[in-house]
């Protein structure tokens, strides 16, 4: 027993067990047809590897012209998958010259069984023994060379071309890693080739004494095959790799997301259209007030919401809105208990191709307090303004009771004239109707008085209705009328007729003039050029209403023209120092501005912007 | 403002024609006032501000005026300022709605006849009609 016992059934085993394994991979991983082409010519080398240990040991020509031709018959499927793999793999090689290639085999295959001994010799004249490497001994043939054998070289010659041709092909297309493998596979396969083929037509030719050895060079086209196969698994596991690393930063980005959902104590649920429920956490369980493990489908869920906020909610399931899948909504959402919670949801509506609504994704959050924080905060700052409001009615107490008296004395002392006529007979009665028509006159206006005093006081919220500002300036002054007059203020009215309404609270927006009305007063006691008190009304380049109250004081300091507007700032002994801050807060709330400035020709110039109502 | 210089209320009193002056910036108040104190038998003439009255003065002097303090123009404190300026003694009796003690004691201060609050009792006001006509009426400036 030499090496070559030993070698060629190992060469014949390792051919077997890759091609097993190629094929069990093929028949799992459906669709990967070079593995099934691989696995065959496999299978092909571990017979062919039988076959030529026997061709070696055979001593006589009848055995050895026998093996031979079932040689060939197995080569025949061994070279055409070459070509097929290169096709299969890289999906390049031309198709005429594999055709052509695969005739040329199937008649050589025809030639090899009934064109002579087999496809090399049309007979075999004798063995030859012969020593071979390693003290083994070898039996070679000696016989004449079948014409058809030409054949199997010409269609090697055409193997050679595909694989040349197949290799440029992929490089035409740019794919660098591609075009390494295709030269890898097609070049390897072209030396080897040559290797074993140059080696048999010597042999054939009687140039070579030596026994057919196509074994080596076919086992190493197939390991060139195999890693090709394998450097494919390789990359598979690294992408396969990746993807479960970026599997596992997916899952740990989930996580830190559910723990910041966790925290913000935000509601995700989810709406399918299929089955038409919303699916709720244990959180938006409770923040909507469903309890345990009941089934919510949409309807029930919109009931939750008050009916007055509803309709945000409701359009975001609606199929024939269109457009922008991300909604926000912010409602009250009424639990069985009763207890009433305001929810801000966010969300985002994915669309069918038709553009129906399919699935509504939404993140929602309980900001009751925050709400109610707003709330309580709304009704400090009206506090404070009627505050201020009441504050600044007393600094003018004495302007309204002489407001109030005007009328009161001319309704006593026309009454105490209309007893006087009633006793005077029927010729008077006309000035006694006059009279009386005075007093009601006068009653009439005591009753004015009392009611802008009313609604100066009142602690109602803002009430936003179309004004018209001159009206607000003309009751103003009507208003702080005598206390002008006692501090000997004049004042110049200029008012543009075409002023835009706005939209305000009538009582807040006299409460700001007056206030203004009552500092420039007050500025003017402390210096200045003299007592007159401009009021106008304008129209700004933005189309704003725009009202200036200038005075003719002392003017502001350039650092306190910001200042005076915060709160506890005052100039004045007798005041809090709220009144402009209130102001300011009032006209902001209007969707104005109110700022303070120097006038070039002296004083001060308080001006507000509200803007124009929209028509 | 409304200039109304005189508007007399004639009422049948042939002993007593004594002209008073009502000098109120307020219509319906001067209307109101001049026609109670003509049934007293007064002949009344009224002026919507001291400027105006003052001004009438050289034309037509009354026996007594009723003054308000709080006018535009000019008020009450400056027309008696000016009057005892110019050494005038018409007796006046102020009629006003503001009624500090301050305000009070500064009006009497400069000889006014007497300090009336708004609003003003019919018999109030006569009575005190007749205390300044009876100092009698001096010579105008």
């Amino acid at each position: 027993m030499s090496w070559i016992d030993i070698a060629w059934p190992m060469m014949g085993g390792a051919s077997l067990t890759l091609g097993l394994i190629h094929l069990v991979t093929w028949i799992q991983q459906h669709g990967r047809h070079e593995r099934l082409i691989f696995a065959i010519a496999a299978f092909a080398v571990a017979i062919l590897s039988v076959l030529e240990l026997q061709a070696m040991r055979a001593d006589s020509p009848d055995e050895h012209a026998r093996v031979l031709r079932w040689g060939y018959l197995v080569l025949t499927p061994l070279m055409i998958a070459f070509p097929l793999f290169v096709r299969v793999r890289f999906r390049a090689g031309r198709l005429d010259l594999l055709v052509a290639f695969v005739v040329l085999r199937l008649l050589a295959l025809v030639a090899n069984f009934v064109g002579g001994a087999n496809l090399s010799f049309t007979e075999i004249h004798a063995m030859l023994p012969v020593a071979a490497w390693g003290g083994a001994h070898v039996f070679v043939p000696i016989g004449t060379t079948n014409p058809w054998v030409v054949l199997a070289h010409v269609a090697v010659l055409l193997l050679i071309v595909f694989l040349f041709d197949a290799q440029r092909e992929v490089r035409r297309r740019g794919d660098d890693d591609e075009y390494r493998a295709a030269r890898r596979v097609c070049l390897g396969m072209i030396v080897f080739l040559l290797t074993a083929v140059g080696s048999a037509a010597l042999i054939t030719y009687g140039q070579l004494q030596l026994p057919f050895i196509v074994n080596p060079p076919f086992l190493a086209m197939l390991a060139i095959m195999s890693y090709e196969l394998s450097s494919e698994v390789v990359r598979g596991a690294a992408t396969a790799q990746r993807l479960s690393r970026s599997e596992a930063m997916l899952r740990e980005s989930e996580q830190r997301s559910e723990l910041a959902v966790q925290a913000a104590r935000i509601a995700t649920w989810s709406w399918c259209a299929a089955d038409g429920q919303i699916a709720l956490g244990d959180r938006g369980r409770e923040l909507f007030g469903f309890a345990g493990a009941q089934q919510v489908d949409l309807e029930r869920f919109l009931q939750r919401i008050h009916a007055d906020d509803r309709e945000c909610m409701r359009s975001v399931f609606d199929p024939t809105r269109q457009g922008e899948p991300h909604f926000e909504c912010e409602y009250r959402v009424m639990h069985e208990d009763g207890s009433i919670h305001w929810v801000a949801t966010r969300g985002r509506t994915q669309h069918d191709p038709n553009g129906l609504p399919v699935a509504v994704l939404g993140a929602s959050l309980d900001v009751s307090r925050v709400r109610e924080a707003e709330h309580e905060s709304n009704q400090q700052r009206s506090e404070l303004a009627h505050l201020a409001r009441v504050a600044t009615i007393g600094e003018m107490s004495a302007s309204l009771a002489h407001e109030l008296n005007q009328p009161l004395t001319a309704i006593l002392a026309n009454s105490q004239a209309a007893l006087h006529l009633l006793g005077g007979g029927p010729e008077h009665r006309a000035e006694l109707e006059e009279t009386l028509v005075d007093i009601a006159a006068s009653g009439k206006r005591a009753g004015e008085v009392i009611r802008r005093l009313r609604s100066m006081l009142t602690k109602s919220g803002p009430q936003h209705r179309p004004l018209d500002l001159n009206h607000v300036v003309s009751e103003v002054v009507q208003l702080y009328r005598s206390e002008l007059i006692n501090r000997e203020v004049v004042v110049e009215l200029e008012l543009l007729p075409e002023l835009p309404v706005v939209l305000g609270d009538r009582v807040q927006l006299q409460q700001v003039l007056l206030n203004l009305v009552i500092n420039a007063c007050d500025a003017m006691d402390h210096g200045g050029q003299g007592r007159c008190l401009s009021i106008a009304t304008a129209i700004d380049p933005e189309g704003n209403a725009l009202v200036s109250v200038r005075d003719l004081g002392g003017g502001i300091a350039a650092d306190q023209l910001e200042r005076v507007f915060e709160p506890f700032v005052t100039t004045k002994s007798d005041g809090m120092g709220l009144g402009l801050s209130v102001c300011r807060t009032l006209v902001r709330e209007h969707g104005g501005r109110l700022w303070a400035m120097n006038h070039p020709g002296g004083g001060a110039v308080f001006q507000f912007t509200l803007p124009a109502q929209a028509l | 403002m409304n200039m109304q210089f005189a508007i007399a209320y004639s009422w049948p009193m042939p002993n007593a024609r004594a002209l008073i002056a009502v000098v109120d910036d307020e219509a319906a108040v001067r209307k109101a006032i001049a026609r109670l104190i003509s049934f007293a038998g007064y002949e009344v003439v009224t002026y919507g501000d001291g400027a105006q009255f003052m001004q009438s003065l050289a034309l037509r002097r009354p026996q007594c005026v009723l003054l308000d303090l709080h006018m535009p123009v000019m008020g009450g404190a400056e027309v008696q300022a000016r009057l005892a300026a110019c050494g005038d003694p018409l007796p006046v009796i102020v009629i006003t709605g503001q009624d500090s003690d301050q305000t009070r004691d500064r009006v009497l201060a400069c000889g006014t006849s007497a300090f009336l609050r708004k609003p003003v009792d019919e018999q109030v006001l006569l009575d005190a009609i007749a205390v300044a006509l009876s100092k009698g009426v001096g010579d105008p400036c």
